[in-house]
């Protein structure tokens, strides 16, 4: 009798926070269906149409497959463009990752002239959304691509030291190698600004009393990176590897989604294709974000769970 | 013995500290480049711009180049648009999306797992796939058919701020995906001993989470606030897509260039480059005032809030 009892109260606590979350959670689902669920379903649609578009309105074609077969099948480039976007993401993921837990660590510390080494970190959140990389881009690379022979943003690449470099050496092909290593090392520290913020705002959330015991403890500060820091920042190593993933893939300087902008927008105008292009994307991204997440998931130290 | 040990690890300790400050003013000389970059190039007249022995600081420096710029912006008109923006739909996505994100982290129930995953997939889709369809959605406005019906027509959304705010209300807007799992992440990784002092005190759900997690959570609140205000000054597609005849800073910046030469009939580089970056001055400016005026309070919210645990 008692212990039915207990039971029957204890379910009901968690039938009563089950409800309060899905208070919280249908508001969302809510949003979903009134703003963002029509536009998805029509851009499927789009990815099975012929689409013609007349001044405010939008005629569809039903054409099946058709466009996703032309991706993988006639279209030269679509294939090339995508490997080289996911090996690009699994180098850039770990590299930005490491990086970023390096520098919040490090920007953690007290030390004179936090603040202002804090407010360079954050340039680069700034610097490179939305408009602005837009309009940096657009011309500097006019500018400089004769010299350097390479796109994206050169005031963020070793243009002048490449072709000092170069001159000097003859145009030896091994100097290339190495400029190239050392313009990856200026894209990570230029990709790594939300990354760097987000871990920081982790590490504060860490409560000082665990250190504080482990240093009367004994333990140094290496044991106490490995054994607090590591665990509790891992909730937040998650989330910055979502966001890297994301992020290199919905880049300005993504050539396939650029690509697929062209399609919809440029001077083909077949913004169907584009759909089917843009849907084979999403399920690619899906498929690595669930397995990395997957895979993560196992050693992430949730401090109730 | 002991002399010459405490002095190795002096000379040990001072080379750490000499490693780490070469290794951050080197990667801080990267991230400031630009910066110089904009603020040099903007003040730089036509002949700086073509004599080769100017490379940063302008010879015959001129504050034109921010007048013609500002006229081209329409700046205080761009302004207001643009932060009227970006501080609605940041103050939203603080409201709303901390407190679905607090009911992904703590609440457990059979469909969470689903919905989330919906969650995650509307971070993926970037805002140039659903545009178009959406954009057609804000121009005939209306949910289920009420409002012909009542009204007797559709609700015409273009040049209003209601695109960005409607879906902003619901945790719908640019990126608030994103910050929703920024939340839950912060949430989970919190004790749940902190809401059960809250439960026994008699608290409700609602007043636990603001009374209790809200505070305790401040370095998730500046973080997502910070990058919502940004990512909105910034936002380019969206914006063009429904501010037609309302200028913004960040539409009117990706078009400058188009601008100068259509108004004035040059296209002489050496007067459009400094031009355009005088430009980008005037609309990073008031970010980077912003943070450095909140940054004193940012760092002091973060740090009141150790008391996590």
């Amino acid at each position: 009798m008692e212990t039915t009892r207990r039971r029957r109260r204890k379910s009901g606590l968690q039938r009563r926070k089950a409800r309060a979350g899905r208070l919280f959670s249908y508001f969302w689902l809510l949003g979903f269906l009134l703003f963002v669920a029509n536009p998805l379903f029509q851009s499927l649609m789009y990815s099975f149409s012929k689409v013609e578009i007349s001044r405010g309105s939008v005629r569809l074609n039903i054409i099946g497959l058709e466009n996703f077969v032309k991706a993988f099948t006639a279209d030269a480039e679509f294939i090339p463009m995508l490997i080289d976007s996911l090996t690009v993401i699994v180098v850039d993921v770990l590299l930005v990752t490491f990086f970023s837990l390096f520098v919040a660590v490090m920007l953690n510390k007290k030390f004179k002239g936090r603040a202002l080494l804090r407010a360079i970190f954050f340039l680069p959140v700034i610097i490179t959304s939305g408009a602005l990389v837009y309009v940096m881009q657009s011309d500097v690379s006019a500018q400089f691509a004769g010299a350097s022979g390479q796109q994206g943003m050169p005031m963020l690449q070793t243009v002048d030291f490449k072709s000092m470099l170069l001159t000097l050496t003859n145009n030896n092909p091994a100097v290339s190698v190495l400029t190239d290593a050392i313009d990856r090392v200026y894209q990570i520290i230029w990709k790594s600004g939300v990354q760097i913020l987000l871990f920081i705002a982790g590490l504060q959330a860490i409560s000082p009393a665990l250190y504080e015991s482990a240093e009367v403890e004994g333990s140094t500060g290496w044991e106490s990176f490995w054994k607090i820091t590591l665990p509790m920042i891992s909730p937040i190593i998650v989330i910055n590897l979502v966001y890297t993933i994301i992020d290199s893939f919905t880049d300005y300087n993504n050539e396939l989604l650029r690509y697929i902008q062209e399609m919809a927008f440029g001077t083909t105008l077949d913004y169907g294709y584009s759909a089917a292009l843009a849907w084979i994307f999403f399920a690619i991204i899906c498929v690595i974000l669930a397995l990395s997440v997957g895979i993560l998931s196992r050693k992430v130290f949730y401090m109730n769970d | 013995m002991t002399a010459k040990l405490t002095n190795s690890r002096t000379y040990k300790k001072l080379f750490y500290r000499l490693f780490f400050i070469m290794l951050f003013c080197g990667i801080g000389y990267i991230l400031i480049y630009p910066l110089i970059y904009i603020f040099t190039t903007a003040v730089k007249s036509p002949a700086d711009m073509l004599d080769t022995t100017t490379v940063w600081i302008a010879k015959k420096p001129t504050y034109t180049n921010f007048l013609d710029a500002w006229g081209y912006i329409e700046y205080i008109k761009s302004l207001i648009n643009t932060v009227m923006i970006a501080v609605s739909v940041t103050v939203l996505n603080l409201a709303v999306c901390s407190t679905i994100g607090y009911g992904f982290a703590r609440f457990k129930f059979r469909e969470r797992g689903l919905i989330f995953a919906l969650v995650v997939f509307t971070i993926i889709v970037p805002p140039q796939v659903i545009g178009l369809p959406q954009y057609i959605y804000f121009l005939q406005f209306d949910i289920f058919g009420i409002f012909k019906n009542t009204l007797g027509g559709t609700i015409n959304f273009n040049n209003t701020l209601a695109p960005f705010i409607l879906p902003a209300v619901f945790g719908q807007g640019l990126k608030s995906g994103l910050f929703i799992y920024i939340f839950r992440q912060f949430y989970r990784g919190m004790p749940v001993e902190l809401e059960e002092a809250g439960y026994i005190d008699g608290c409700g759900t609602f007043k636990t989470y603001l009374r209790i997690m809200v505070p305790s959570a401040t370095p998730a609140f500046t973080t997502v606030g910070l990058l919502s205000f940004v990512w909105h000054w910034n936002e380019v597609f969206n914006q063009a897509q429904y501010m037609t005849n309302n200028p913004t800073l960040s539409m009117r910046l990706v078009g400058i260039v188009g601008y100068i030469t259509k108004s004035s009939q040059v296209t002489d580089l050496s007067y459009v480059v400094p031009t355009k970056y005088a430009g980008v001055a005037l609309v990073i400016l008031p970010l980077i005032i912003v943070y450095l005026i909140g940054q004193k309070f940012f760092v002091e919210g973060i740090e009141r809030s150790g008391i996590v645990g």
